[in-house]
């Protein structure tokens, strides 16, 4: 996909993950394993052969450029194209809740114009998903639509966030209306809800961002909106898994969600891998009579004690009889010995001593600060 | 390439088939076998260059380079990727005069004299990609710079009756080289000859030059080039190697050196963060362990997913393993698919081979009291469904 470029608007935080975001973008909080968020649509991008990417950076972005170097483990290491670091233009609580910001596009004009692509794919950093765009950018180019908004049908248990399209025939979108605005008396009306990416001709991005000099805080989404009679804007249905972690709450449902087979089977296993940052682990050892059941577990892990339905991060220790249900255990995290650790995220480098007894609830999982010693 | 001086090079000969692997090498050269899961033999002896501050490799490959070449790729896994120096892959070539395979050991570094000159090096470091340690070749180069010697060999203690499998050296008190025996029946000396060698770059050219004017010499350090030059009174050290080194060249040396990291205590610890080994990962994702799985005293690497029982075994990356399979004190390489009800016990399963249902790997015979004979099923095989194959069999082409 020699024609297609990519944006990633990453310029975007919240307070709703609590201690996990408080010193980390939340596209780069560790999610299944061994991944960060942002691995997800980088792998995206580049599983369609789009080879140049910008990436608008948020605030305190130094754990983001630990992971994506030069992007060489994406093949973003190249001499045409590549890895575009963008400085996101504001930071702070104003910006929170604007995920697509018209000032972040406007201040990183040049990555805009520099390269003549046809098309340019913008996303999000914080969803978890293995989606086929050259499907999409496929249906794009043959509809002759200004913009296409990726969109999926909301599942019943998630919240209502973002933006929802109004759809009318040949899948045209007649409205957009974002979650905060809409009456929630309208349990009824179609749940076409907006997959934070779409795809749109790079020249018209920048005519579209051109208008708005003066309002530049605005999001992308609501310019768009505030067009659709002027603009032919489409939807495209994605109907694989998508998780939005967008909250303590929905981090742990995800991470709970990719055990599944069908889900991790389709993330994982398919023909478009999902990039991450190499690291160059030892086998994970399982000593004497562990007992791991329904868990995603990477390399360099020593295995002694009992981890049930859980993710664990590379170089996590489980001593013997400790158990572990339910849980998310982070880079270097120790599970001292007979502890129990039930319904926890345990951020990095988290130590759990000997016979410890720490249990979230299944509606609100506990949190561990990185580095907490227990 | 910028050619700057460099003290040391080291030529890592990787050309060897290692034929006494059996099924394990109808692919792959020897140095290109997996190990300890997610490794390749290879790796060791690229990760103790780069650990011991040699980033100048010429890797020489013969047979079957294939996997090799498309393993060490740029050499950037190893960080071996620099602009001045790096990893090069020395492939025999035709010149002029016709070309020739590699004849020997030897005869590899001769047709590739050009690529140590590029660098001017001091010493020129000839290692052996077919060997499991670990390292640090500059406490060597000190040793030979602090003997003032022209040669100097890697030698490790082997038990005494073992000897007469190796090149046994004698040296006297300071370390100097007085005899050198291939294979003795008698041997003087429990001193193993480890196949690493350092050359005074001179010396070497003319070492070499000389071995191939020798229509007699089958042209191989061990066997020609050293002999030669310990005759002609050269000045040939033994530096003693303390450590784990294993030449694991029959299948039972590889299998009984991968089960050893089984152990609690692994006697070659690759887990401990000193030294670490490098090896080219690739993205596979978490492993994933089944709801009704099973897992014992196991070795297991990304990319596998685990639904059966796996006991005291190593499942190097992107193996599956089916709900209902039983794999028992076995070694499953890269990318091999065992599907349901399988019984693999005390088998060596190459890469990207695909057991079918209900087949059963390393049969007991009925008259043994225990699990005798060490299963070997290669590469890129597709077993079908209810085969059963009885213990100590190497297969391959297609059943």
């Amino acid at each position: 996909m020699n024609d297609v470029m990519g944006l990633i608007c990453a310029n975007y935080n919240t307070d709703r993950l609590g201690a996990l975001t408080e010193d980390r973008p939340l596209a780069s909080a560790p999610f299944g394993g061994r991944y960060r968020l942002m691995d997800f649509v980088l792998s995206n991008l580049v599983n369609a052969g789009i080879r140049t990417v910008g990436i608008i950076m948020p605030y305190m972005y130094r754990s983001m450029m630990d992971h994506l170097g030069a992007g060489k483990d994406w093949f973003l290491d190249r001499k045409r194209g590549g890895l575009f670091i963008l400085p996101g233009s504001v930071y702070g609580f104003n910006n929170m809740s604007t995920q697509f910001l018209v000032k972040d596009m406007i201040k990183n004009k040049d990555y805009l114009v520099r390269d003549e692509k046809e098309y340019i794919i913008i996303a999000t950093a914080n969803q978890v998903y293995n989606m086929d765009y050259t499907g999409l950018i496929k249906a794009h180019a043959e509809s002759g639509a200004d913009i296409t908004l990726v969109y999926r049908n909301r599942a019943l248990h998630e919240e209502r966030s973002g933006y929802f399209l109004e759809l009318s025939a040949k899948n045209r979108v007649a409205d957009i209306v974002s979650a905060k605005t809409r009456d929630n008396a309208e349990e009824d009306a179609p749940d076409a809800l907006f997959a934070d990416c779409l795809i749109m001709g790079r020249q018209k991005l920048v005519d579209l961002i051109g208008w708005y000099q003066v309002v530049d805080y605005m999001d992308l989404m609501d310019v768009i909106g505030e067009n659709l009679s002027l603009l032919s804007v489409r939807g495209y249905e994605f109907s694989g898994y998508l998780g939005r972690v967008e909250s303590i709450e929905a981090y742990m449902r995800c991470s709970l969600e990719i055990l599944s087979p069908e889900v991790h089977e389709e993330l994982f296993f398919g023909d478009r891998p999902i990039y991450t940052k190499i690291k160059d682990g030892v086998p994970t050892r399982y000593i004497g009579r562990s007992e791991v059941s329904n868990c995603l577990i990477p390399n360099e892990c020593t295995i002694r004690g009992r981890v049930e339905n859980s993710i664990i991060f590379p170089s996590v220790v489980v001593e013997s009889g400790a158990v572990i249900k339910n849980s998310v255990i982070m880079q270097r995290a120790v599970v001292g010995e007979n502890a129990t650790v039930e319904n926890v995220i345990a951020d990095k480098f988290v130590v759990i001593g000997k016979n410890l007894t720490i249990r979230g609830n299944t509606e609100r999982p506990l949190v561990l600060k990185k580095k907490n010693i227990m | 390439m910028l050619n700057v001086k460099k003290e040391s090079v080291a030529m890592l000969l990787a050309g060897g088939q290692g034929s006494r692997l059996g099924a394990l090498t109808y692919f792959i050269a020897k140095p290109a076998v997996s190990f300890g899961g997610k490794y390749r033999i290879i790796d060791f002896s690229l990760s103790n260059c780069i650990n011991s501050g040699i980033d100048t490799v010429g890797v020489l490959t013969q047979y079957r380079p294939m996997i090799l070449n498309s393993y060490i790729g740029t050499g950037a896994s190893w960080d071996l990727n620099d602009a001045n120096g790096g990893v090069q892959m020395l492939p025999p070539y035709m010149s002029q005069d016709g070309g020739v395979w590699y004849k020997g050991t030897a005869n590899a570094i001769y047709q590739n004299l050009d690529f140590i000159w590029n660098y001017n090096p001091d010493y020129v470091l000839i290692l052996s990609g077919d060997h499991i340690y670990k390292m640090d070749y500059d406490k060597m180069l000190r040793f030979h710079k602090d003997c003032e010697a022209d040669v100097t060999i890697s030698v490790i203690e082997v038990p005494w009756e073992e000897a007469c499998r190796f090149g046994i050296l004698t040296a006297d008190e300071k370390g100097r080289i007085v005899r050198f025996e291939e294979k003795p029946k008698n041997p003087k000396s429990n001193l193993a000859s480890m196949g690493i060698y350092i050359f005074n770059k001179p010396l070497l050219q003319a070492a070499l030059s000389e071995d191939e004017m020798d229509p007699d010499s089958s042209n191989d350090f061990g066997k020609d080039v050293i002999p030669r030059l310990l005759r002609q009174g050269k000045s040939l050290y033994a530096y003693k190697f303390h450590g784990y080194w294993k030449d694991v060249g029959t299948i039972e040396s590889y299998y009984n050196s991968n089960m050893e990291l089984l152990e609690n205590e692994p006697p070659f610890n690759i887990f401990e963060s000193k030294d670490r080994i490098l090896s080219n990962s690739n993205i596979y994702p978490p492993q994933y362990i089944g709801p009704e799985a099973h897992v014992e005293n196991s070795l297991i690497c990304n990319g596998c997913s685990v639904l059966g029982t796996v006991i005291n075994s190593i499942l190097s990356p992107d193996v599956r393993v089916a709900a209902g399979s039983f794999i028992k004190d076995s070694l499953i390489l890269i990318g091999t698919r065992i599907e349901e009800n399988c019984s693999v016990i005390k088998t060596i399963i190459g890469e990207n081979t695909l057991v079918g249902k209900g087949t059963v790997l390393g049969r007991r015979a009925a008259d043994t009291p225990a699990q005798q004979g060490i299963t070997v099923i290669a590469d890129n095989m597709i077993i079908k469904e209810g085969t059963v194959i009885a213990e100590g069999e190497n297969v391959s082409g297609v059943i």
